[in-house]
């Protein structure tokens, strides 16, 4: 048997613990609300950027050989995490000012996704084009990151 | 066994057990960000998790007691069952890392579904903790994750800068100093040094020393396993970082998934590169994940007083078995969530170094008591770094929220 003042220290430290839970949901739901600045925007456009520049590698390694089965997944993998960077980009409450900076990188992005699935459809690798296509998305998204870090 | 196999067996598990994913992670992420800047926090890191692994090892052999039966008895029950609670949650976190990295690396190897994988490393991994003893789990992984000497030999074959390299292990403020870099650069030290001192380490080492029935003469065995071995494992993390700085800093590409590790191994050595990256991964996370789930058991049952250790039969000792299971279970519900394995692993490492005081304190207070340890007790150089690194633990503790919130979990 628990003696009485153990059970009600359990239950104070239970009542503090929730109390510590509920502050700190509610700071992180009013933190949230508040309009995207520079800083929550370029992280998902850096994101955004590594992805590209990793398609670009592994596209470089699929013309070398690599186990196609690795790259065919490890790309899916990436579309997967290119994915969440946009939906966390598109769900970014931006000020009047990035607004125009957040559509870019929407956009702009849009091949990262087309030339994962084509990696994930087996068809590695990827045509000159495209792979031009990819690094020059990259640098773009490089270019808006480095605007917004200014 | 002869005592030179065993301690050879001893150092070569402890190096290949030391890297697990979060420390793969912020490793390759450190080097990417800061290139050599942050070493000096790799060589402060592993001296501390030396010093304290080393008390927990010693008390171990000569009072046969784990960490959490020390908590309790030190702490007294409330404190205790705080970090309890705590280190709890951070194993489960930290388990959860390691299983959804494992399923990530099966898919890469495989192509089949990462939810079904998530079963099956569930499935794998309750087999092997139910029907393996401890020393082959132990060295099964530690030797497996020997394997991550790959990226060892990539960091040599990069042909970094030698001198710049040593410059940083003398410890150093971002250029310039201030501002945001500064925030980045104290937050990633915090999490490298939370990531290389995590606290299950000392709660697994402590409690294979009593599986092991380690006696008070095999004190200077544990030293030696503790310094040689953890030494060797911290070059495996200083050759990460250096990947981060000379492969993939200039590529422009933050290291996120195991795969894109990997990929740096397949740039170079082709392959054969690539399938030794993986697999090393895959013991170095799966033996982490082993570790983690039977850390969560052990605390518990030893906090409880309950009959713990994979020596007994499930039956002798039902609870300590559930426990590791519940924990195994739970951490695969976490990631079949959907949640991105990475963004667990930096909650686990952040709410780490919160409970690292409290679990280090007892292991201190006991080490140092020579009412206790008789002869045994720590002498004063253990005594000037027990306690150096108490302070610096629980500084870091207080800094470690408000640099994760400030600085948006180190992405900027």
């Amino acid at each position: 048997m628990i003696p009485r003042r153990r059970r009600h220290a359990a239950w104070r430290q239970a009542a503090f613990l929730g109390l510590v839970l509920l502050v700190g949901g509610v700071g992180a739901a009013l933190y949230n609300q508040r309009p995207a600045n520079e800083d929550d925007l370029a992280i998902p456009i850096g994101e955004l950027r590594s992805q590209g520049f990793e398609l670009a590698l592994l596209n470089d390694n699929a013309t070398r050989g690599r186990d196609r089965r690795f790259v065919k997944a490890h790309a899916h993998q990436l579309a997967q995490s290119i994915e969440r960077s946009r939906d966390e980009l598109a769900s970014l409450r931006a000020a009047a000012k990035f607004a125009a900076t957040r559509s870019a990188a929407l956009q702009r992005s849009e091949p990262l996704l087309d030339a994962a699935g084509q990696f994930g459809a087996g068809r590695a690798p990827l045509d000159a084009a495209t792979a031009a296509q990819i690094v020059a998305v990259a640098e773009q998204l490089k270019s808006l990151e480095g605007t917004l870090k200014r | 066994m002869g005592k030179f196999a065993e301690v050879f067996l001893g150092i070569l598990t402890a190096m290949g057990g030391f890297v697990e994913i979060g420390e793969l992670t912020f490793t390759l992420n450190a080097g990417r960000r800061f290139e050599y800047a942050l070493l000096w926090i790799v060589l402060l890191g592993t001296v501390g998790i030396m010093v304290y692994c080393e008390m927990a090892g010693r008390i171990a052999a000569v009072k046969h007691q784990a960490v959490f039966s020390l908590i309790r008895e030190r702490d007294g029950f409330s404190a205790g069952l705080l970090t309890l609670v705590a280190a709890s949650l951070v194993n489960v976190l930290t388990c959860a890392a390691e299983v959804g990295g494992v399923a990530l690396l099966w898919q890469l190897l495989s192509g089949w579904p990462y939810r079904a994988l998530l079963l099956a490393a569930l499935v794998f991994f309750v087999v092997v903790v139910w029907s393996t003893p401890f020393e082959w789990i132990e060295r099964i992984f530690g030797l497996g994750g020997l394997l991550m000497i790959v990226f060892m030999v990539l960091a040599v074959r990069l042909e970094p800068d030698w001198a710049s390299v040593a410059a940083g292990f003398a410890p150093s403020l971002p250029r310039p100093a201030g501002g945001r870099d500064t925030l980045m650069y104290t937050f990633y030290g915090v999490a490298l040094l939370s990531s290389i001192m995590l606290p299950y380490e000392t709660y697994f080492y402590a409690a294979g020393g009593i599986e092991d029935r380690w006696k008070p003469s095999d004190v200077t065995l544990n030293r030696v396993v503790v310094i040689v071995g953890f030494s060797l494992g911290a070059l495996l993390s200083v050759s990460l970082v250096l990947i981060g700085a000379e492969f993939f800093k200039p590529r422009s590409l933050d290291p996120a998934l195991p795969g894109t590790a990997a990929l740096a191994a397949a740039d170079s050595f082709g392959n054969i590169g690539l399938y030794v990256a993986l697999l090393g991964m895959f013991f170095a996370f799966a033996g982490a994940a082993i570790e983690t789930a039977l850390s969560a058991a052990y605390n518990l049952a030893q906090f409880a007083g309950w009959p713990w250790g994979l020596d007994k039969r499930p039956r002798d000792a039902s609870r300590f078995a559930l426990a590791w299971i519940a924990v195994f279970v739970l951490a695969t519900v976490v990631v079949m969530t959907g949640i991105d394995p990475i963004s667990v692993v930096e909650y686990s490492i952040v709410f780490s170094v919160v409970v690292l005081p409290l679990s280090y304190f007892p292991v201190l207070a006991v080490a140092r008591d020579r009412g206790i340890m008789g002869p045994y007790a720590n002498g004063p150089l253990a005594n000037a770094l027990g306690w150096f690194y108490l302070v610096l633990i629980t500084v870091a503790a207080l800094a470690a929220l408000p640099l994760f919130v400030a600085t948006h979990a180190g992405q900027g």
